[in-house]
């Protein structure tokens, strides 16, 4: 049977998830250049491309996690019919979600980090994959 | 009556494009990493890229076409839209892990002597990192 309900919380909590994503990913990925090229010292390709494939993987990782969670259920016996209901589910979700997308975010965060102090300590060299040609090359966020 | 065409209608396209957008975000900016694992040396980077790119079609787009039969009957509105959500949403989470552990094969192979034949060094520096980066590729 229809619900409409659950069709309004949908509503609600699709452009939420999706605009929160965005949000953080947005902040967080065009802050990551700035130790991308930290850690790639002089090449700026290799750290576009780094950062670029660490930011399609968070989208991928929360946006996935957020559609995941998305189903709200109801029964014969147990209806979702009020907005009640409706506000503490998708508070439920929605600061869930958000508590989720903190947790990503610094350990993201702590990625960057741990890459820059790698690249110090690799001392004054450049990272193994910034000189060319090498066959020696770490990626990202190690 | 069901849903299911309604559902399909909208899951196949939402799939698609994803897999299609990230397969070709992955294609142009995975290049640099085969190209300094192969050192430099083009034609095989391509061919390697292109390959890898077919095969992430292959395996995604029919995964994602193959789920489509083991579907239950939707009989509702809010059924359509969690059914394609978490559909969605599983492929997407595989696609997630499988990048990061694309990301940490790439540092594994960065990191080992995998891809490279060692190459007789002459002298005592033959140690050193600068010299073990001088090792032949087994391909070129």
């Amino acid at each position: 049977m229809e619900n409409y309900f659950i069709v309004k919380a949908y509503a609600v909590y699709l452009p939420i998830v999706i605009g929160l994503t965005y949000y953080v990913a947005h902040t967080l990925f065009k802050n990551g250049k700035v130790f991308m090229f930290d850690i790639f010292k002089g090449r700026e390709d290799i750290a576009l491309a780094t950062n670029t494939l660490f930011k399609v993987g968070f989208y991928l990782l929360n946006l996935g996690f957020a559609l995941v969670i998305l189903e709200i259920t109801d029964s014969e016996y147990n209806r979702f019919d009020t907005y009640q209901e409706l506000i503490e589910t998708l508070s439920a979700k929605i600061g869930g979600f958000s508590i989720y997308l903190g947790i990503m975010l610094f350990m993201n965060l702590l990625l960057f980090f741990r890459g820059k102090k790698k690249a110090r300590e690799a001392g004054q060299a450049p990272h193994p994959i910034a000189v060319q040609p090498a066959p020696v090359n770490r990626p990202p966020g190690e | 009556m069901n849903y299911n065409v309604y559902a399909y209608l909208i899951y196949l396209p939402v799939i698609f494009w994803i897999t299609f957008r990230v397969g070709w975000l992955f294609y142009t900016h995975g290049e640099i990493y085969i190209l300094g694992l192969f050192q430099g040396n083009k034609q095989l980077t391509k061919a390697v890229n292109n390959t890898l790119l077919a095969g992430y079609y292959l395996v995604n787009l029919g995964y994602a076409t193959f789920t489509l039969s083991f579907w239950q009957p939707i009989e509702t509105v809010q059924e359509i839209i969690s059914t394609v959500a978490s559909n969605v949403g599983l492929i997407t989470l595989a696609l997630a892990l499988m990048h990061y552990f694309n990301l940490a094969a790439i540092a594994w192979l960065g990191k080992s002597q995998f891809l490279v034949r060692k190459t007789p060094t002459n002298g005592a520096d033959g140690l050193t990192s600068k010299t073990r980066n001088h090792g032949k590729l087994l391909h070129s």
